[in-house]
């Protein structure tokens, strides 16, 4: 099955499967609607067990609001169906432990995959995100097959790696998130050391 | 927004996993946080190989090197000088080489023992040590599928013990001279293919405990009862290129068709003018391969000089027609 054969589209009334497997239905964080059966969704630990817990009917699923997934965008989430259809039904690997694990990815996967590396970078979190095992394989095959090579100037070009300076930069951005006074604590300190105070305190 | 930022570390941890260690090393020199990603990232080779060999220039220097999938390192010296290089896919990179003041075999510890201090232990897919005379330092632990340990003077022994696997898939033991090699349980769990090619102290009981169907076996040991037995395990296990090969003490006027089973369809064949061979045999059938591989085995004695080495193996046919130099006369 191609890529573009997967049975996952956006809502389209005309669409609607008519047998009667549950369908159930999700929203991305742009509004996009997805209907994915009972089975593919068994690729995904988090979804299986949301929906286990919430114990929808057919006549819910048609009545009730569409699950939302909110931190999902529609591209990313369309991708992520269409693995899980095209693989339902498929045993869920287990982590053995071994490293590194003997992963192939199919011809499928690999079309699906055929995407910008920002993309590619989106569909490996929503696979964690949603715990879709074999998905989270592949998709970090593929990534780490990008790595092939390459020098680690090139390999900061392909994952747009941050240099030390941009790592220390976020680390600072991210404490002045969670304690504001802290740059300014910092810049004092600084400014004491420069005027030749031997400690802060 | 930058996209490997995006991922949680344990994301990154799954991609760094798959990368071999060439691509590792570029990848720890992007900037520390990386460094730490690597460093702390369970790495098993693929493939981690020392081999020494003595220099076509002077007879007291020696080259030793030590591949890691793609990576190698050369320690090329005599006494206490060595010179180290460093490189990808057999091409030195010249700005990481340097001249040491100190013995080749002590920097191959230091560089084991450091090796192991990061990882645990060596852990290689296949490991090979080939022509490499050196004991292991004392603490190290390797960790593998398939051993290779080939001609390493009486070392192989202590390389064996300080090998972590429980089992093997592939074990292969070359010592021309040297002393009988103890058979213990694990090796008698080795699952694909067992070659020891040295003396070694396999008994009858243990050689039908086998499972792996490609052998090759020297033991004073091994009786012609033994092989008899063994002989059907093989025709039940044997994989299309598997080849078994037991080198016994056995009389020269020992009647060979007794090898063979009973049970067993064979027929004796011809010996060709130019093999060294006393007996030959095919064997047709009698037997239920569990792969479906009933080809016709070949099934030939011949002395080496004093044991007696039997083999049983499917014989290809060349398909390639030998072509004659033309001879031009005048």
């Amino acid at each position: 099955m191609s890529v573009e054969n997967a049975p996952v589209v956006d809502v389209d009334e005309a669409a609607i499967p008519v047998e009667k497997k549950m369908y159930y239905r999700f929203e991305s964080n742009d509004k996009k609607e997805f209907r994915v059966s009972e089975l593919a969704i068994q690729q995904s630990e988090t979804l299986n067990r949301l929906v286990e817990a919430m114990g929808y009917t057919s006549e819910d699923v048609e009545n009730k609001p569409a699950i939302a997934i909110e931190n999902i965008d529609g591209k990313t989430l369309k991708l992520v169906f269409q693995w899980c259809e095209h693989h339902k039904g498929e045993a869920i690997p287990v982590d053995d432990g071994s490293v590194p694990k003997i992963v192939e990815i199919p011809e499928f996967d690999a079309k699906l995959m055929d995407i910008d590396n920002g993309l590619l970078f989106k569909l490996i979190w929503a696979a964690d995100y949603l715990n879709i095992v074999q998905l989270l394989n592949v998709s970090c095959k593929k990534v780490a097959n990008m790595a092939q090579g390459k020098t680690p100037a090139q390999l900061r070009r392909v994952y747009l790696l941050p240099s030390d300076e941009e790592d220390e930069a976020a680390k600072r951005a991210a404490q002045e998130a969670q304690d504001p006074r802290a740059r300014e604590v910092e810049e004092e300190f600084e400014e004491r050391k420069r005027q030749g105070g031997n400690s802060f305190f | 927004m930058p996209e490997w930022s995006t991922l949680i570390d344990d994301v990154k941890t799954h991609i760094v996993e798959f990368l071999d260690y060439t691509d590792r090393c570029n990848m720890r020199l992007c900037s520390k946080s990386d460094k730490i990603l690597v460093d702390k990232t369970r790495f098993r080779a693929g493939a981690f190989a020392i081999s020494e060999r003595i220099s076509e220039m002077s007879s007291e220097k020696t080259l030793i090197r030590i591949d890691i999938d793609t990576f190698t390192i050369w320690f090329i010296g005599k006494d206490n000088v060595s010179r180290i290089d460093r490189g990808w896919n057999e091409e030195v990179l010249e700005e990481y080489s340097k001249v040491k003041k100190e013995n080749r075999y002590d920097l191959i510890r230091n560089f084991l023992e450091k090796y192991q201090r990061k990882f645990g232990v060596i852990e290689a897919k296949s490991i090979l040590l080939v022509m490499f005379e050196q004991q292991p330092p004392t603490n190290l632990k390797i960790k593998c599928d398939n051993l290779t340990i080939y001609e390493c003077g009486d070392h192989h022994q202590t390389w064996l013990n300080q090998c972590a696997s429980q089992k093997f898939k592939k074990l292969d033991i070359c010592r021309s001279n040297g002393n009988l090699l103890p058979i213990d349980d694990r090796i008698l769990r080795t699952s694909e293919s067992l070659k020891l090619s040295l003396n070694c102290d396999m008994t009858d009981e243990q050689l039908v405990m086998l499972k792996c169907a490609d052998l090759q076996i020297k033991s004073d040991m091994i009786t012609a009862n033994g092989i008899k037995r063994y002989l059907e395990i093989f025709l039940t296990l044997g994989q299309k290129q598997d080849v078994m090969e037991l080198t016994i003490a056995l009389s020269k006027d020992f009647p060979f068709m007794k090898l063979i089973p009973d049970t067993l369809q064979f027929h004796k064949t011809k010996i060709p003018s130019w093999s060294s061979s006393v007996f030959r045999a095919m064997i047709t059938g009698g037997f239920k391969n569990v792969h479906g591989i009933h080809d016709p085995r070949c099934f030939r004695v011949r002395f080496t000089p004093e044991k007696a080495e039997i083999e049983c193996r499917i014989e290809e046919k060349t398909v390639v027609p030998c072509d004659l130099d033309p001879i031009v006369l005048n």
